[in-house]
């Protein structure tokens, strides 16, 4: 059982005791994580920051999973909106800047994908939280109270346990 | 405490030091091998990859790069490449190395599989192939094959003309004249027997005894106008042997004509026995200099593709947008090995040596370094090698610009062999070698130079093969003059395009080897001419004499034959003429007088009114 409690705390923080809020805000990371190409320090930061924050990170790897994938398809936006961006005249100074500046270049942020899938991921961050929170303050419990019934969820949050003990 | 909230941070913190410390030196080593076989386009084996991140550090152990254009080789292989990082440039996603050693450094060594990828194997195959046959690696620079065919090779053809008669034109003509002469004048011989029938068959046509006087009239006739017919015959064949006569002083001066041909041939033929220094030098230099020039230019190539390939890696297969580039001047190249300390064992020409050296500027933009990759190595061991070679790729609007210079130093070098063995060799040992190449390449235009020395050198001819060809005197004199060099060198000059290079050799060894050549040759060649000549002139002296004993003895017995007929007719015609014909005038009278008169060519005869003025005289006798 004692190998077990860091396990436990783990599903719990995963899982069941996140808010409504807490989730929407780890989706709306993971949905900007997951549109920014990898391997590079911008998403490196924001798989960072996303572990950082009180977020749920559950809600957040889902959303990475799914909008990875999703992102594919925006690469052609992305990289219209990046070449935009990377090529005005009146940033240029700005750019050089940054490519000068130590790490930035590891952020990519010179590559017209990279730049696009970022500043499109960042700017749906806030709107994927408002338009998130609603759904998950909905559908949050009954989804808490479905996943505390597998098995391996309640032996790790000791339901099972505090079951036997009372009956 | 939330433990909640702490729990997994810390778990996806300790995860995250736990690739670096067990997962990040393996991934980076894949990584490594996946980047460098991209770049090689051949397999690159990496035994194992140690990174230090206090100071900043690499150190790669146990590496082989296989050589793509080679399979079964390794184009390089080394122990062990330690590399201090910069932090900084780091920092700004450049790896440049401030400090290394690579240590064990080998080449061409042998490796157990083919080294070439997968899916690049048949490709590999393709392309070299294409690349042989675009820049000719078999074709010898120096043509030698033909070279010494053209240079010993004579001196067999002088040999066989020596002793072969039938390369003059003047002994083909002589036999040629006589089997003309021979079929000439047994035709005219045929056709004087065959008027000697006829003749006969005049006589046997004037003596046949007939009852009736008209036929016997009719013989007579007949007889005189045949025989007139056997006498023009006899004129023309007369005319005839006239005719050869005048054909002969014709072919005479003809054969003369050819006969001094080929004495000027004779002349000119040992003229060629003066050889052609540079010839001689090719032959004799060309094999060990055309493989020193291949391996130089091999080094370029390798060593070329290979910096290309550093520098300029392919793009990834699967990249997402694209790069737009902004150089900040705090910006570094992407890669840079700023000095790399190199040792290792090498072969060069055979010799086994122990290197070290430096090589410094390395990068994949060197317009922006804005120096030239620089790579020394200096050798020792059996020989002592000074090698420098210089990437100049600082000037984008202009060519790269490759130099190399080597400078390599013998003592007792293995026996070096000169020539072919199939005509002719030479086997050189000397106290020392030294051999100097500049060379420059910018773009694809090669210039360069190559001095080649041995001495005090001791050489060797290998004269079996070449003493089946020409006299023992030669091979003798061939012997001393070649034991009397003590320094063989050549300059060899570099010109077109590392593809399809052109060399000039200039080297003293031609000018001794013809000087001796002449010497040795020039008593064997004035004995060759007086004996050829001698026999030429007695070859023609005696076809001559027997071709004008030809012509007389065929014109004599002709003449005589051609007179037996002529005095034959003058008898038969005298006969039908004078005696048998007197009778028959007495009783004809004159008319027969026409008859006679067949004789006389100079006079017309109108036969049918002879015969008409005969016939009126028989019927008057016969009346009476």
């Amino acid at each position: 059982m004692f190998l077990l409690s860091p396990l436990r705390y783990l599903a719990k923080a995963l899982v069941l005791e996140s808010t409504p809020r807490q989730m929407a805000w780890g989706f709306a990371l993971g949905v900007a994580i997951g549109l920014v190409p990898k391997g590079n320090l911008i998403a490196v930061s924001l798989m960072t920051l996303l572990c950082a924050l009180r977020v749920n990170i559950a809600a957040g790897t889902g959303a990475i999973a799914l909008f990875a994938w999703i992102g594919m398809y925006f690469d052609p936006l992305s990289h219209r909106l990046g070449h935009y961006l990377l090529t005005r005249p009146d940033l240029q100074q700005f750019w050089t800047k940054l490519a000068g500046m130590r790490f930035v270049p590891w952020t990519d942020f010179n590559n017209t994908v990279v730049l696009g899938s970022t500043v499109i991921g960042l700017t749906a961050v806030l709107p994927v939280y408002f338009a998130t929170r609603p759904i998950f303050e909905k559908f949050a419990p009954k989804l808490s109270a479905h996943v505390a019934r597998f098995r391996l969820v309640a032996v790790l949050t000791g339901g099972d346990l505090a079951t036997r003990v009372a009956s | 405490m939330r433990w909640g909230y702490v729990i997994p941070r810390v778990i996806i913190v300790a995860s995250i030091w736990a690739f670096f410390a067990y997962g990040f030196d393996p991934a980076l080593r894949y990584a490594s091998i996946y980047g460098a076989q991209k770049a090689m386009g051949a397999k690159v084996e990496i035994g194992s990859l140690k990174t230090g991140f206090w100071p900043l550090g690499l150190v790669l152990g146990d590496v082989r790069v296989a050589d793509r254009n080679a399979p079964g080789t390794n184009l390089i292989e080394f122990d062990s490449l330690t590399m201090d990082l910069s932090g900084p440039a780091l920092s700004r996603k450049s790896f440049v190395v401030e400090d290394g050693e690579l240590s064990g450094l080998r080449w061409a060594t042998p490796r157990k599989d083919s080294g070439l990828l997968p899916d690049a194997e048949s490709a590999a195959d393709k392309s070299k192939q294409a690349d042989e046959s675009a820049d000719g690696a078999s074709i010898p620079l120096f043509g030698l094959d033909e070279k010494g065919a053209e240079l010993f090779g004579a001196l067999q053809d002088r040999a066989d003309a020596l002793l072969d008669e039938d390369q003059f034109e003047s002994v083909r003509m002589g036999k040629e004249l006589e089997k003309k002469w021979t079929q000439n004048f047994t035709e005219l011989e045929s056709q004087a027997l065959d008027l000697k029938a006829e003749i006969d068959d005049i006589q046997r046509i004037a003596r046949l005894k007939e009852k009736d006087r008209l036929a016997q009239i009719e013989n007579y006739r007949k007889a005189a106008v045949e025989s007139q017919d056997a006498l023009a015959k006899i004129k023309h064949i007369r005319d005839e042997v006239v005719a050869e006569k005048q054909q002969s002083r014709t072919d005479f001066a003809a054969f003369n004509a050819a006969r001094e041909r080929d004495l000027a041939k004779i002349r000119q033929q040992i003229n060629a026995f003066e050889s052609d220094p540079q010839q001689i030098a090719e032959y004799l230099l060309g094999p060990e200099l055309d493989r020193r020039v291949k391996d130089m230019l091999d080094w370029v190539k390798t060593a070329r593709s290979t910096y290309q390939r550093v520098a300029n890696p392919p793009a990834p297969m699967r990249m997402r947008g694209e790069d737009i580039v902004f150089v900040h001047p705090a910006q570094t190249p992407k890669v840079l090995i700023k000095t790399l300390k190199l040792n290792g064992q090498g072969e060069l020409h055979s010799l086994p040596l122990e290197f070290q050296g430096t090589l410094t500027g390395l990068t994949s933009s060197p317009v922006m370094h804005g120096e030239p990759a620089v790579l020394q190595l200096t050798a020792t061991g059996p020989a002592a090698v000074d090698l420098k070679f210089v990437f100049d790729y600082t000037h984008p609007d202009a060519e790269p610009v490759h130099e190399l210079t080597l400078k390599f130093e013998a003592g007792n070098v293995p026996p070096l062999n000169l020539g072919d063995e199939k005509s002719f060799a030479v086997a050189v040992t000397a106290e020392r070698l030294t051999c100097t190449i500049q060379l420059k390449l910018i773009g694809d235009n090669l210039t360069g130079k190559l001095h080649f020395d041995e001495q005090p050198a001791t050489l060797s001819p290998h004269l079996d093969h070449l003493a089946k060809k020409v006299p023992a005197q030669v091979v003798e004199v061939l012997k001393d003059v070649f034991t009397a060099i003590r320094t063989v060198e050549g300059d060899v000059d570099l010109s077109g395009t590392l593809l399809r290079p052109r060399v000039k050799l200039h080297s003293e060894i031609g000018h001794h080897v013809a000087g001796g050549l002449k010497t040795a040759m020039t008593h064997q060649v004035d004995q060759g001419r007086d004996q050829l000549e001698s026999r030429l002139n007695d070859q023609v002296a005696r076809q001559s004499g027997k071709l004008k004993d030809l012509f007389k003895q065929k014109s004599q017995a002709l003449s005589a034959q051609l007179n037996l007929n002529e005095k034959q007719v003058q008898e038969l015609m005298n006969e039908i003429g004078g005696g048998n014909l007197a009778d028959l005038e007495k009783a004809v009278g004159n008319p027969l007088n026409l008859i006679k008169q067949t004789g006389d060519t100079s006079k017309p005869v109108d036969l049918k009114k002879a015969e008409e003025e005969v016939k009126g005289g028989l019927k008057k006798l016969l009346r009476r």
